[in-house]
């Protein structure tokens, strides 16, 4: 008895209909059968297998006679972080010339992160109220699907694959590397921006729409501000997977410190790396820190 | 702004019940008109209706002798300015100031650029000195730069209505407006809607407050979609409210708990 009670006050919620009298959805989490979880448990062991296998995943390769050596060779040096003026100078620089290509390729991310963001919102897309039949609207968000294409195709190019895109183009340097990271940042801020511009309160939206104003009056005036914190805050969080990504991209030539990174490790001089890992790991706890300041600032 | 509806239905999902079905429906410019019935009668879609929020399934609609099926969208804009739009919950923007909500009812006749520089830097001349006073005109000037969100409900819908004020709408849809606010604010909207009406507006003013709705010149009571009732308030039976609302007891103006009035205040 207390088994159905509980089991009908679970589903109970979804049976009522939203307020504009949509039929309820089935939550994915909603309970399900005994057999329909045992399939679902076998195809997920089948996909893990399956990845481990062709990761080729060897136990005995990572523990063996070679490995440990050259790993205990790696270590004794790295306790021992090169600290000699005149190189902690050379890091330095090359340090802020990270920082430099973070916060430029933040500028660029914005740049073209912003424009196409308002127009992949689909609540402000040009079909959005306008009380158009269906196949008039679905014309009208052709400009909402480009954009989204194009963010689509700027995020999914990783970041090293537009550095060396940008290094035939600009040559070797640090140039190079904020292009690849702005671009890169302008495909992810776009989408988590259009995102937070969709998820505002419609009803202020539609209200002003109904004034008669236009699409970025709606924008400027309902959307952005309701927003507001969140699209700051996303842009903080951005600006750290700059950091980190500023101190991959050198490994290709595009500046900043993962050049001496890469240098170091080739040539052996594994203090060295410990010193531009040490450094790295500063950098990267200074730009959460920060971020983390702003954001809290903004609650 | 005259209002014409010709046996129009509206269905939200093709094989569902409609929300409003074959309402006929003439309005005068300048009339005074209150719609009743329970929730879910279809109040609110025919609203939306009207905005052209919402396309009808079947049948015409008419405003201010446009048909709204043949506009485009910059003509469907332009008559949007024309319309007056105040919710139970006044959908102000929250993270705004109350001036600012207010100013961008003045939007309508503007270009993006002036839209843009007033969420930039609010409003400012001319703009800024009729939002004040129709801040005024609802007894709430002092709270002008106060951030919406951070009002009670009556002084939220007060800059609602101020909004209003400012627009200067020809046709005025109020979707019980003063469901959810005190009395002094409730007192304070309607005021100041029906003075707007008196200066010519058409208001369209749906409610549960029977005493309200008999102030006005007509009363249409709905039920599933259907017109019920369509007459002077003279004309209004106790027995006509009671069977509308017998579908849904729930939202009858005696449960509500505000008494059924019958007698002007």
């Amino acid at each position: 008895m207390t088994t159905t009670t509980g089991s009908t006050s679970r589903t109970a919620p979804a049976l009522v209909p939203d307020d504009d009298g949509h039929p309820p959805a089935r939550h994915f989490l909603a309970p399900q059968s005994m057999g329909r979880r045992l399939v679902w448990a076998t195809l997920l062991a089948v996909l893990v297998v399956w990845s481990m296998r062709g990761a080729g995943v060897s136990p005995g390769t990572l523990g063996g006679g070679d490995a440990r050596t050259k790993m205990a060779e790696f270590l004794s040096e790295f306790v021992h972080p090169e600290l000699g003026l005149s190189y902690l100078a050379e890091v330095g620089s090359a340090a802020i010339e990270t920082l430099h290509i973070s916060i430029t390729s933040l500028v660029i991310g914005i740049l073209i992160g912003a424009p196409l963001s308002l127009f992949a919102a689909s609540n402000l897309s040009t079909g959005a109220g306008s009380g158009l039949p269906r196949w008039q609207r679905a014309l009208r968000f052709a400009p909402y699907w480009v954009a989204r294409g194009i963010l689509n195709l700027l995020r999914a190019i990783p970041e090293l694959v537009w550095a060396l895109i940008f290094i035939t183009a600009v040559g070797l340097g640090p140039f190079a590397g904020a292009l690849a990271i702005g671009i890169h940042a302008g495909g992810l801020l776009g989408k988590l921006w259009a995102e937070q511009l969709e998820g505002v309160d419609p009803a202020p939206v539609d209200a002003v729409r109904l004034l008669g104003v236009g699409r970025l009056g709606v924008a400027s005036l309902a959307v952005v501000p309701q927003a507001r914190r969140n699209l700051i805050s996303l842009g903080m969080y951005q600006w750290e997977c700059n950091v980190r990504a500023a101190t991959i991209v050198g490994f290709v030539g595009a500046g900043g410190i993962g050049q001496q990174v890469d240098v170091s490790i080739r040539l052996f001089r594994y203090s060295e790396t410990s010193t531009l890992i040490l450094t790295i790991l500063v950098m990267v706890f200074a730009a959460d820190a920060l971020s983390t300041v702003v954001r809290r600032a903004l609650r | 702004m005259q209002v014409v509806l010709e046996d129009v239905t509206k269905r939200y999902r093709p094989g569902q019940a409609p929300a409003v079905a074959g309402i006929s429906l003439d309005v005068e410019a300048g009339e005074r008109l209150s719609v009743i019935g329970p929730s879910g009668a279809g109040k609110t879609t025919l609203f939306r209706l009207l905005t052209r929020s919402l396309v009808p399934d079947s049948g015409r609609v008419r405003v201010g002798g446009a048909e709204l099926d043949r506009l485009g969208h910059r003509d469907l804009r332009a008559l949007r300015r024309r319309m007056g739009v105040i919710h139970q919950r006044g959908d102000l923007v929250p993270m705004s100031s109350a001036l600012t909500n207010v100013a961008a009812g003045a939007l309508g006749g503007m270009g993006s650029r002036s839209a843009l520089r007033l969420s930039l830097r609010g409003p400012s001349g001319d703009t800024a000195r009729r939002a004040y006073e129709a801040l005024d005109e609802v007894g709430i000037a002092s709270l002008a730069h106060a951030r919406v969100d951070e009002l009670s409900g009556g002084q939220r819908q007060r800059v609602a209505v101020a909004r209003l004020l400012m627009q200067r709408p020809a046709l005025i849809m109020a979707d019980e407006p003063t469901a959810s606010v005190d009395p002094r604010s409730a007192g304070v909207v309607l005021d100041a809607l029906e003075r707007l009406a008196t200066a010519g507006a058409t208001l369209l003013l749906a409610t549960h407050d029977l005493s309200i709705a008999r102030r006005q010149h007509r009363i249409l009571a709905l039920q599933h979609g259907r017109l019920a009732f369509a007459g002077g308030p003279e004309e209004l039976a106790a027995d006509v409210v009671e069977r509308v609302y017998a579908a849904d007891p729930a939202s009858a103006p005696e449960a509500g708990g505000r008494p059924l009035s019958w007698g002007c205040r």
